[in-house]
């Protein structure tokens, strides 16, 4: 069961691997080419002693000793050739598997990412794929040919002397057990080795990472201490591989050794008989001594099939996710930007609903707030809008067009987002800010920071619009990284306006800062602001409460605040603190 | 060159009780050498006194020689790798444990120029390279090189020109292998860091997928992944074009060498200079000394690199500080809890100026609001407190001590500093709470708890104080976070507790319960709160307005707020819910 869904796997791997044809084909004759080439040099030093040199035959001698030169660049020249083309046919294979990750996990919808995380997700493309190129590529080829030759080998030791084939034969069995048992633990202590090493680079990582709480308890003797146990565990580790490649490298190179010496007694004997010439017994020792660089990759790729597999399985299994977003549909050039919900019930997970019957008008260019507790379904109704889930029943038009039929791409290029938390890619803060819009240039990023009041501060930064995000993420605040997204936003001149608005503390310099690019951006555009902090509400036209996923109270702040009921609550409890 | 032999020297010096191994060990492979530089000559015999002559007996009888011999190799092998490890690897243990007791050492500056990701590298990465150097490189260098001379000894015996052909070969394979490994190693550097590159842009495709789609950019995105990827590509095509190229090399030399070997060979044996035995033997050392010809070429090839390795380790040993605390620090004993800071001056690494100057005195058990706009200085001042940074210029004062000469053992039981964003290790609650006391007792634990107001929470984890919390385990809320972090200080009985920010981060009613829980907490103790939010106002005897590393306003809450400055424009302005 288990065998047959791995053989499933690999025979679709090999599959959509054999698309690079023409490199594979270089590969496979350099293969046999250099399994080829590494029969033929015993047998030429064969010839060479039995008829050349042992019996004093000059003439001709040039013309074999070529031969065997010949043999030998064959040998090396097929040698490079596969050196160089399996790699190449491998990183081919590695480059394609990691850009389909890559593709599928844009493509996936948000479903996809609710039970990964990143990390996991991170090592599937750039771990796993490795692991598989080195022993499904690289290692499988690898083995083909060493099998290959070795099979030649027994083949050519056939043709010259079967008696003493058989007799050279009886130490490949040893050195079977030998690659495999000892060839195994050494292996497996060897991965221990680097899990040991994960450990202390998490110990320090930890230690550094929480200097600060480490220092004020005065903690370091623990943390010390900690370290030299891990360290200490290193030691061991390393030392219990070293007993193993001690053990498995001399007892290779002792079985190997003994089918020369099985080769040296019984061909003597055979040779004093006259049954076999010297050269016969010369190139058997050659030959003997081929057997095991091939036996040990062969059991070695044998040894890391199964974590191979294991990361396969896993690199396929975020392949056939079904959770992809579909980018067919309508496109919409521009939309006027009215909204309506038409009993719109949503659930994340099947029989809880999180939007229970929502009836929403917006009209084109009016600013709504929505307001209501954690949970209350605020950032649910503004993924939906952007189309991140479909409702679960009822619909939501877009100018009248049922969302379903907008194409999501088209329609995420009309409306402006600007989540809470702003995530910044790796590369510049222009590139950060470009990316919102592939057509803009620098300068229109530098018009619309302008614009936005958010220049003044990008400038102030070490190097500017140059700085790295990675650096600009520790010297920017919550809200100031806000205004970069607010300037994404801008960059799209979207026609829909969605903005998450920052729950944590601002200092009343950037608040000021943030507030007015809100409303620069918020001019002429529908726009729907989630309200943490009421204060904002003032600027809406209109004010939506929802409570436990419906629409409670709806109208203008002025009206609800006469009202005195929900939102008047919510407003008097946030206000009265100081 | 002077400073390598100085910095070899320095890493042979933390062999210490581990060299009679490294010099065994080294011993050892020397006669291993010997005993693999001679089985081609047993092999030579038992062709020529055995084979040849139709002797078999003979033949057996080397023929069981080369198997003792090699049996005695593997023993030596065995042994001299052992021992090599084993003395490599606790000569690094102390080398490593000498770094990581030095980072512990350096102060806080260090940590703010230096990615935690390079120290994690020097401490795993440049170790892991001496301790290969120290075992394997050593060990194939003595060996190749003895081999090497083993080897043209008794080639040179059996024939001159055949031995001049094999001294010629060796040297232009060590050259060819160094040239190898000097150029392969780059290359790979590069292949790991664009690895590096694509695991970062993979990080960002996910982390940010939300914008990517809200941006609608899934394709540019795509595209610079596939940028990436391709160069990642590139640079192992051109890995592996080295590696074809200089790495088979030398199997082209050794053919050519052979096929040298055997012509002039074969007509030696035909003229009777030499026998057929002589001529497997030289081929015999050809292929035994391919792999050692290597390995001595990366060892060449590698010294420089292992030894950068090692002194940038060094490095960071000797930059740290030797002592934390200065001969005559004093210990503080039933502290009052005052503070002074007297004329302090700060300069921040990146050579900005956050404190000019300043004065300021907090009397014993006063609650103290310090607040302003970011950059300001006033988590910086925390900081002096808690003698995570030193003043350049003016004291800051405990009781009138300066903070330098109180032993640090002593000022962590007095002071507890609270971060902003409270580091939670991956630990269990309780171990995590008890950080700085270790032994205390699981009532003591629930006390603090209790006073933090996180015993509830806890209580009702299904493994209670043992929920293992942090990144692998159960993850908490910054409010969680704050709390075991206020019950972690607690814990200690501290005379002054300094908080950093402790509401950012928190919605608006965790905020409103913890400011209320926070009363019971500092009762008794000098407190010094960090923070941008005036709500926190309500709790404190006086609030003190920083700006640009000065302090501008100074005085009780509503008298501030009457006063019209900064705090009560900010005050006026709605605070910073009303907007």
């Amino acid at each position: 069961m288990a065998a047959n869904s791995s053989l499933a796997l690999l025979k679709r791997f090999i599959g959509e691997a054999l698309s690079h044809k023409r490199t594979l084909a270089i590969v496979v004759a350099s293969i046999v080419g250099s399994a080829l080439a590494t029969l033929a040099p015993p047998y030429i030093l064969r010839i060479a002693i039995d008829r050349y040199i042992l019996a004093n035959n000059y003439s001709g001698f040039l013309v074999v000793a070529l031969l065997y030169l010949a043999s030998l660049v064959a040998q090396w020249f097929f040698a490079t050739l596969q050196t160089f083309y399996i790699e190449v046919f491998g990183q081919k294979v590695l480059r394609d598997l990691r850009a389909r990750l890559h593709e599928k996990v844009l493509h996936s919808s948000l479903d996809f990412f609710k039970d990964k995380s990143t990390g996991d997700l991170v090592s599937r493309i750039v771990n796993d794929t490795g692991i598989v190129n080195d022993v499904l590529v690289s290692g499988l080829l690898g083995s083909l040919g060493s099998l290959l030759s070795l099979i030649g080998i027994i083949i050519a030791m056939l043709l010259l002397d079967v008696k003493l084939t058989l007799v050279t034969l009886t130490s490949v069995p040893l050195m079977v057990i030998v690659a495999y048992y000892f060839g195994g633990k050494m292996r497996r202590a060897y991965r221990e080795t680097r899990q040991k090493i994960a450990r202390i680079s998490s110990v320090v990582e930890e230690s550094v990472a929480g200097v600060e709480t480490i220092r004020a308890f005065g903690r370091e003797s623990d943390v010390e201490r900690e370290f030299s146990k891990v360290s200490r565990e290193t030691i061991k580790a390393y030392l219990r591989v070293a007993v193993y490649m001690g053990l498995f490298w001399p007892l290779m190179n002792i079985t190997s050794l003994l089918s020369v010496i099985v080769v040296i007694a019984y061909g003597g004997y055979l040779a004093y008989q006259g049954a076999v010439s010297v050269g016969v017994v010369v190139a058997f020792i050659q030959y003997a001594q081929r057997f095991r660089g091939p036996i040990n990759e062969v059991i070695g790729l044998y040894d890391s099939l199964q974590s191979a597999l294991a990361a396969l399985e896993r690199i396929y299994e975020v392949l056939d996710d079904e959770n992809v977003e579909d980018y067919s549909g309508r496109e919409v050039e521009r939309l006027k930007g009215e909204i309506k919900f038409e009993d719109v019930w949503f659930e994340y997970e099947n029989g809880v609903p999180v939007l229970k019957g929502i009836n929403l008008h917006i009209p084109p260019a009016t600013k709504v707030a929505v307001v209501g507790k954690t949970g209350a379904g605020k950032t649910t109704m503004a993924n939906l809008i952007m189309r991140f889930y479909d409702p679960t029943s009822g619909k939501l038009r877009y100018d009248g067009i049922d969302g379903r039929e907008i194409s999501r791409k088209s329609l995420r290029k009309r409306i402006g987002y600007v989540p809470q938390e702003t995530y910044l890619f790796p590369g510049t803060i222009m590139e950060n800010i470009l990316m919102a819009n592939p057509e803009a240039s620098e300068e229109d990023v530098i018009r619309v920071c302008k614009q936005l009041g958010v220049h003044e501060f990008i400038e102030r930064l070490p190097q500017g619009y140059n700085t790295s995000a990675g650096e600009a993420g520790k010297l920017l605040s919550v809200g100031e990284r806000q205004l970069i997204s607010l300037a994404r936003a801008l960059l799209k001149d979207p026609d829909i306006v969605i903005l998450d608005e920052a729950l944590s503390s601002v200092d009343p310099k950037t608040e000021r800062l943030v507030q007015d690019a809100m409303l620069r951006l918020m001019e002429g555009r529908t726009s729907i602001i989630i309200a943490h902090r009421l204060g904002i509400t003032r600027f809406a036209d209109k004010v939506v409460v929802v409570d436990g996923g419906k629409i409670v109270e709806e109208g203008s702040p002025e009206e609800l605040l006469a009202k005195k009921g929900h939102f008047y609550r919510l407003y008097t409890s946030q206000m009265g603190e100081v | 060159m002077g400073d390598s032999i100085h910095q070899l020297k320095r890493l042979l010096g933390y062999l210490r009780d581990h060299k009679l191994h490294f010099i065994g060990g080294l011993a050892i492979v020397l006669i291993m050498s010997y005993t693999n530089g001679v089985i081609p000559v047993l092999i030579r015999e038992a062709i020529d006194q055995g084979v040849t002559t139709g002797e078999y007996r003979l033949a057996i009888r080397y023929a069981l020689l080369v198997l003792l011999v090699a049996i005695l190799n593997g023993a030596f092998s065995f042994g001299g790798r052992y021992l090599l490890v084993k003395a490599a690897q606790h000569a690094v243990y102390h080398l490593r444990m000498d770094a990581f007791r030095a980072i512990q050492r350096h102060r806080m500056e260090f940590f703010d120029r230096t990615y935690s990701g390079q120290l994690i590298s020097r401490i795993t990465n440049d170790t892991e390279r001496i301790t290969r150097f120290l075992s394997f490189r050593v060990r194939m260098f003595v060996y190749s090189v003895f081999l090497i001379i083993v080897s043209l000894y008794y080639m040179a015996r059996m024939n001159r020109a055949l031995t001049g052909v094999a001294l010629l070969t060796i040297a232009l394979v060590v050259a060819l292998n160094t040239t190898y490994a000097k150029k392969v190693r780059p290359i790979y550097d590069e292949v790991r860091h664009q690895t590096g590159v694509i695991a970062s842009v993979s990080t960002g495709s996910i982390a940010g997928v939300k914008t990517i789609k809200a941006l609608s950019v899934e394709e540019e995105i795509q595209g610079k992944f596939q940028e990436e990827n391709e160069e990642l590509y590139t640079l192992n095509v051109q890995a592996t074009k080295i590696t074809a190229l200089y790495g088979n090399a030398p199997f082209l030399v050794m053919g050519i060498a052979m096929s040298v070997m055997l012509y002039y060979g074969g007509r030696a044996i035909m003229g009777q200079n030499l026998t057929v035995g002589e001529l497997t033997a030289f081929l015999a050392y050809m292929l035994t000394m391919t792999w050692p010809l290597r390995a001595l070429g990366f060892t060449i090839g590698d010294i420089q690199r292992s030894l950068a390795a090692a002194s940038r380790l060094f490095e960071v040993i000797d930059s740290a500080p030797e002592h934390i605390d200065p001969p005559d620090a004093v210990e503080l004993t039933n502290p009052r809890g005052e503070i002074e800071f007297r004329d302090v001056y700060l300069t921040y690494h990146t050579g900005k100026t956050v404190l000019k100057g300043l004065n300021l005195k907090i009397r014993p058990e006063e609650k103290v609001l310090i607040t302003g706009p970011p950059g300001s200085g006033k988590s910086t001042l925390l900081k002096l407190i808690a003698r995570f940074y030193e003043p350049e210029k003016g004291e800051v004062l405990i009781d009138g001590v300066d903070v330098r000469k109180i032993k640090t053992s002593c000022l962590r039981k007095i002071v507890a500093y609270v971060p902003q964003e409270p580091f939670i290790f991956n630990r269990s609650i309780r171990e995590n709470i008890a950080l700085a006391k270790p032994d205390a007792s699981l009532e003591e634990i629930i006390r603090a708890a209790k006073i933090a107001k996180i015993h509830d929470f806890i209580s009702s984890l299904p493994d209670g104080y043992d929920t293992v919390v942090g990144e692998k385990g159960v993850t908490l809320s910054g409010g969680q976070r704050q709390r075991i972090a206020l019950a972690r200080a607690l814990l200690l009985e501290p005379k002054i507790i300094l908080l950093d920010d402790p509401v950012s981060n928190l919605d608006a009613k965790t905020e409103e319960s913890l400011i209320e829980d926070l009363r019971d907490i500092l009762e008794g103790k000098t407190a010094v709160i960090v923070s941008q939010r005036l709500s926190m106002a309500r709790l404190v005897d006086r609030v003190i307005v920083m700006v640009d590393g000065r302090v501008v306003e100074d005085g009780k809450p509503e008298e501030l707020a009457e006063k019209g400055g900064l705090f009560s424009e900010m005050l006026g302005r709605g605070g910073w819910n009303g907007g």
